[in-house]
């Protein structure tokens, strides 16, 4: 009997050891970004990514309300090569005047001499309170073969209203009148082979980048 | 004493344990027979385990248990694994009563970017008042047939006028506007009410001043301009022939539309594009193509007909270019535009409607405004318990004033708040909302497809979890993966939706076990403890 006893402790031991195998979580760092719309001290955003990516902070003598200036840079370096991404924010007051995102997606494709028609994603994307649109493409940029993983995002419809009726409420919460400001475009530029090594960490990355405060119900 | 003795004698006998297993076995009986005949799980579980009988039972297995065990006073070495399982079957027994009277379960919605942490809880009515300027709601919760006596909530004194346990709830709207896309808007977040706006299937930058003579003097002419405008839709023609029979109300239509504004130019453009498309069209009937037509016409679009996606691409390029050419054309048969056919004047105005029209990129739906009528009628209660929509009418009382209403429960706390006394409060119907010592955060929800097709076979999200310490941690749950607390709360993802605009909302299940890690896990392995003790090992003296 406490032969037979042995083997299934010896069985449930096995069991557990084999069902216990786990892949080590990449090391993260969270990174808050500052807004645009004249209040530059004020973190609005946050995103996650992995520790190596190196975050470079715009020049403080820039003009941050200038839309062409990147809120943050990020790169990832490997020998020469590097990608590098970027996050541009643009504040809108007025519903009419946000910048339509087919209008961001037909500027990156312009970018491209060339363009491989048959490396084109464009799908919907949602994440943060966001919606819009995520493109990526393969093709010729001042003639060395690129890739592009690009995220063009509104705010959400469903959350301007909210947002407005908070900003009435609570004039003194400054962070709804930052939420309102914040369609963004996130865009990540790299060599082809240095792209499709990192895709996995760029749309993981982009996936986190959200408002700091909650957006108001 | 005797008497007491056989008591306790009784409770702790094979024969009462007998009872109470068969009885047990009847109410899962019952269960079972009303959940296939009703579909209803919220019925059966009302009839069985929420059932006071049910936990009654509970008890007495309970009690049944540990006299049985004590029965073996004084306790010697072969009793071990015996005590050991009862101790362990106590265990459980007593997780289950403490879930029962102190345990949680209901329902959080939210959408991408927004956090919670007040979950709605199934099966419990509240009314909710809120005051427009104190921003912070006043739930009451109640049972609903204790509505019945006066209440106050925040200034405002209700009575419970009348109810029913099921009334459907549709908006009244034009029937030709049935079949559009409708969305209700809120005004001041519903405090200045609502209005329901019905996108037209069309867009459009028209100059809207030509139609105001029609929208100031006919209220049938909004309605035959829909008409219209579906009719053409179904038709499938670009532009309409000449020779359609037309509906029949079309004339008035054309009674308020005021040719006599359109610019002269544009009006010849409409002449020169209906003739021009409704020739190509004729010739593409007869089973000739673009090119071959245009080669024949020696109309120049066919050196770059590449550029265009389909003939409605080529059509709409078409009357852009005959609009911005269209002074450097010779006059036309100059036509009387008031004293033409009802099917000669419904083409032209096609062209002009199409001319107008947006480019697809560029497109602005247009959209009709309608006042928001609800109309609630009582049905008979559904035999799914829970698919049924109980109404209420309140009388409320501010002060001196007055006012009825009539509200149907918000199931899931996401509907509509109706103003009361010309938007001073908003009032819902709706369940309870208990908050939780978590704030749930979605960060994102996506649906998993089946490799290069549409359908889902999964959907997961990531969601943050912040307790009440303020300590956060971001978590990805998915159909088949809890996120589960240390303290025995567990969230489950069970619905993803994608709204309007794509931004997604999901429910979660939100259950709370609060004696799981001290009771029925421990009781749980103490069980199995003593049943391989009772097999495997013999405690003889």
């Amino acid at each position: 009997m406490v032969h037979f006893f042995k083997k299934v402790c010896l069985f449930l031991l096995c069991y557990l050891i084999a069902s216990c195998h786990r892949q080590e979580p990449k090391s993260m760092v969270t990174h808050e970004i500052n807004g645009r719309d004249g209040s530059l001290e004020i973190p609005i955003f946050r995103i996650t990514t992995p520790d190596h990516w190196i975050r470079l902070d715009p020049d403080k003598n820039d003009d941050l309300k200038d839309t062409t200036k990147p809120l943050v840079t990020f790169q990832i370096k490997k020998k020469e090569e590097r990608i590098t991404i970027t996050i541009h924010s643009f504040p809108f007051f007025e519903e009419h005047l946000r910048v339509p995102q087919s209008a961001q997606i037909k500027r990156w494709r312009n970018q491209f001499s060339v363009l491989d028609s048959s490396s084109i994603i464009l799908e919907n994307y949602s994440s943060g309170g966001f919606v819009g649109f995520l493109l990526e493409a393969s093709g010729r940029m001042n003639e060395k073969e690129t890739s592009i993983i690009a995220f063009a995002m509104q705010l959400a419809q469903e959350h301007i209203s909210s947002v407005k009726f908070q900003m009435q409420l609570h004039p003194e919460k400054r962070h709804y009148f930052h939420q309102m400001c914040c369609d963004y475009t996130f865009k990540a530029l790299g060599s082809k082979e240095m792209m499709r090594d990192n895709r996995m960490d760029i749309l993981s990355s982009a996936s986190t980048l959200e408002f700091i405060e909650d957006i108001p119900r | 004493m005797k008497l007491i003795f056989q008591i306790y004698h009784f409770l702790g006998s094979i024969y009462f344990a007998l009872f109470l297993i068969a009885s047990v076995v009847l109410f899962v009986i019952v269960g079972t027979v009303i959940e296939s005949n009703t579909q209803s799980h919220g019925q059966a579980a009302y009839f069985t385990y929420q059932n006071r009988l049910f936990i009654l039972l509970l008890y007495g297995f309970f009690l049944n248990i540990l006299i049985s065990a004590l029965r073996r006073w004084p306790f010697r070495f072969k009793h071990i694994p015996f005590l050991i399982t009862h101790f362990g079957l106590l265990m459980i027994l007593a997780g289950s009563l403490m879930k029962s009277y102190f345990g949680l379960q209901g329902n959080l919605i939210i959408k991408e970017g927004m956090a919670s942490n007040e979950i709605v809880l199934p099966n419990t009515y509240a009314i909710e008042v809120t005051k427009k300027d104190e921003k912070i709601p006043a739930n009451l919760v109640t049972e609903i047939k204790q509505i019945q006596t006066q209440m106050k909530i925040l200034d405002l004194n209700i009575n419970l006028i009348s109810w029913c346990p099921h009334c459907t709830e549709r908006f009244e709207i034009e029937s030709v506007l049935n079949n559009l896309q409708r969305t209700v808007v809120a005004y001041d977040q519903g405090f200045a009410g609502y209005k329901v706006e019905v996108t037209l299937p069309f867009s459009f930058s028209l100059p809207l001043k030509h139609f105001r003579k029609g929208f100031d003097n006919d209220k049938a002419f909004i309605k035959s301009l829909m008409e219209f405008l579906s009719f053409w839709e179904e038709s499938k023609y670009w532009i309409l022939p000449m020779d359609l029979s037309l509906p029949s109300n079309i004339e008035s239509i054309f009674a308020f539309f005021d040719w006599s504004n359109v610019p002269a130019n544009e009006k010849k453009a409409c002449i020169y594009a209906a003739r021009i498309i409704l020739d190509i069209i004729s010739y593409l009937e007869k089973g000739k193509t673009l090119s071959e037509i245009l080669m024949e016409k020696r109309w120049p679009f066919f050196q770059n007909l590449e550029n265009f996606a389909n003939v409605s691409d080529f059509f709409f390029n078409l009357v852009k270019q005959i609009f911005s050419v269209v002074n450097e054309l010779p006059e036309p048969e100059w036509i009387d535009f008031q004293n033409l056919t009802s099917n000669v004047k419904a083409s032209l105005f096609t062209v002009w409607l199409k001319a107008y029209e947006y480019e697809e990129y560029n497109a602005k739906k247009m959209v009709v405004e309608l006042p928001l009528n609800i109309i609630y009628e009582a049905s008979e209660p559904l035999k799914k318990w829970e698919e049924n929509i109980p109404k209420i009418i309140l009388k409320i009382q501010d002060g001196e004033k007055i006012q009825f209403t009539t509200l149907a429960y918000d199931r899931s706390d996401t509907g509509i708040k109706m103003p009361l006394f010309n938007g001073k409060y908003l009032i819902s119907f709706k369940p309870y909302n208990q908050k939780i010592p978590y704030r749930i955060r979605l960060r994102q929800a996506r649906n998993i497809l089946y490799p290069n097709t549409s359908q889902p076979y999964s959907f997961e999200s990531d969601i943050v979890v912040t307790d009440s310490l303020g300590k956060s941690k971001v978590t990805t749950i998915s159909m088949n993966n809890v996120h589960e607390t240390k303290d025995g709360y567990r969230f489950y993802l069970a619905n993803l939706t994608s709204l309007k605009s794509g931004l997604k909302q999901i429910q979660l299940v939100v259950n709370h076990d609060p004696g799981k890690y001290y009771l029925t896990y421990p009781g749980a392995f103490i069980l199995s403890l003593g049943i391989i003790m009772l097999f495997f090992f013999s405690f003889k003296e």
